[in-house]
């Protein structure tokens, strides 16, 4: 049988599917969605596309790697990045969950807190980076157990 | 042994799952909520503001304040800001937090001891207050929030530009009277203005007559009183002890009435421990 980057061809172009999908998601959910929203009514906020274009692609590539490399090491540490990155990224979208600026209209300045909200939306990221390293320290223990009785098997 | 992943994770999973879910309910309500109350704050604070000020010796009052919670959640409400007199800062003020329940309204006013003192030991404030026209600064933040959830403050600057407390400033001279137990003429300089400034100051009025027709300058007499700039129209009489033997002095002997023409005078205004020199003239028809 074939195998890419160490996995079976058909398995691999399932796994290629997959990425494209998980990047997709990441793409309109990253990149396309705050853009659109971040240049129309909320254009005076300030918060302009390039400051986070660049991590929403991150996102976007560490997605599809993410499913890629689904179950080995190299994918858990996609998702751990993946996860570091959109935490930042939440950060910078959102100006650290405070949003300020004058409305000239009514002559008055509004800010907007909505830290709390930030935070919990930082909740699934950071409960993705514990699912990976549960993820990986238990594919270590299960390959030496199955390793082990790979060997029983050939005695 | 299974490959599978353990339990753990699928938990994991569906927690992150139901997470995101939920906040974006969250985020989705809240926001519709603050939309709904950001619209209503803005029209009090905004261009044609409800929030009226008003302005009386030393106490300011905000009142006509009310602030409906149009959202789905209790709102905490907190009035707060600063208050200015020439950039010079006079006052923080804070209400106390109130709590609105959903649908309903709440009025709101405060009252704010003003402390002059730290503008008013200022010579240049002190002098724009009594002669110019002086600007005071309210800035004014409505602070209102859905423990813990989101947060709205809007903040107005407002600027009320008020009339000088010595305005249309009129001296006169009043008979002159003469003793003979006394060594000196009293001239009585009369003093008249207008304070249409919410403003009111005491303090003491130092005078010097330094300028008498067909005279060189120089110190002809003086006279201090306790000086009170109240509201409204105002009167302060002055009266300057003119030595009998001056050259003044013996003119207003010899004839009995002041030699006509322009004198000057030399004030000063003291309050707050600093003084405001000013110079008026009388003419003497």
């Amino acid at each position: 049988m074939i195998k890419i980057l160490g996995i079976e061809l058909p398995a691999f172009i399932t796994r290629i599917a997959t990425a494209v999908l998980y990047g997709f998601i990441s793409l309109i959910v990253f990149l396309v969605i705050p853009n659109a929203l971040l240049s129309g009514p909320a254009s005076a906020i300030g918060v302009s596309t390039s400051i986070f274009f660049d991590y929403a692609i991150l996102i976007v590539i560490l997605s599809g790697m993410q499913g890629v490399f689904r179950g080995m090491y190299l994918g858990d540490a996609a998702t751990i990045a993946n996860s570091f990155v959109q935490i930042y990224y939440l950060l910078l979208i959102t100006n650290g969950g405070i949003f300020s600026y004058f409305v000239q209209q009514e002559g008055i300045n509004l800010t907007i807190d909505f830290r709390t909200i930030v935070y919990l939306f930082m909740v699934p990221p950071a409960l993705s980076v514990i699912n990976a390293v549960v993820h990986a320290s238990t594919r270590m223990s299960t390959q030496r157990a199955e390793t082990t009785e790979e060997l029983i098997k050939l005695r | 042994m299974s490959a599978e992943a353990p339990l753990i994770t699928k938990a994991l999973r569906l927690v992150s799952l139901a997470l995101i879910i939920s906040t974006v309910a969250l985020a989705a309500s809240a926001g519709y909520s603050a939309y709904q109350e950001y619209n209503a704050i803005a029209s009090l604070g905004g261009s044609q503001s409800q929030l009226h000020e008003s302005f009386n010796g030393t106490t300011m009052t905000l009142s006509g304040l009310t602030i409906p919670n149009n959202m789905s959640y209790p709102l905490s409400l907190e009035l707060l800001g600063t208050i200015t007199l020439e950039n010079v800062h006079l006052a923080n003020f804070a209400s106390p937090a109130e709590v609105i329940q959903p649908g309903q309204a709440k009025p709101l006013s405060l009252s704010i001891g003003l402390d002059l003192t730290s503008a008013l030991t200022n010579q240049s404030v002190l002098r724009t207050i009594l002669f110019n026209q002086f600007h005071v600064g309210l800035n004014t933040t409505i602070s209102t929030s859905v423990i813990p959830l989101i947060g709205l403050n809007i903040s107005k600057s407002m600027d009320q530009v008020y009339p000088p407390l010595i305005g249309n400033l009129s001296t006169s001279l009043n008979t002159a009277s003469v003793t003979n137990s006394s060594q000196s003429i009293f001239i009585p300089l009369v003093l008249s203005w207008n304070n249409q400034s919410p403003l009111i100051l005491n303090g003491s009025l130092v005078a010097v007559l330094t300028g008498v027709p067909g005279f060189a300058s120089g110190n002809y007499g003086n006279g201090t009183a306790p000086f009170a700039v109240n509201s409204g129209l105002n009167q302060d009489i002055l009266t300057l002890a003119i030595p009998k033997s001056g050259p003044l002095g013996n003119q207003v002997m010899a004839t009995g009435k002041f030699p006509s023409g322009n004198y000057t005078f030399s004030l000063s205004f003291a309050a707050y421990g600093v003084t405001v020199p000013f110079q008026e003239n009388v003419t003497v028809p």
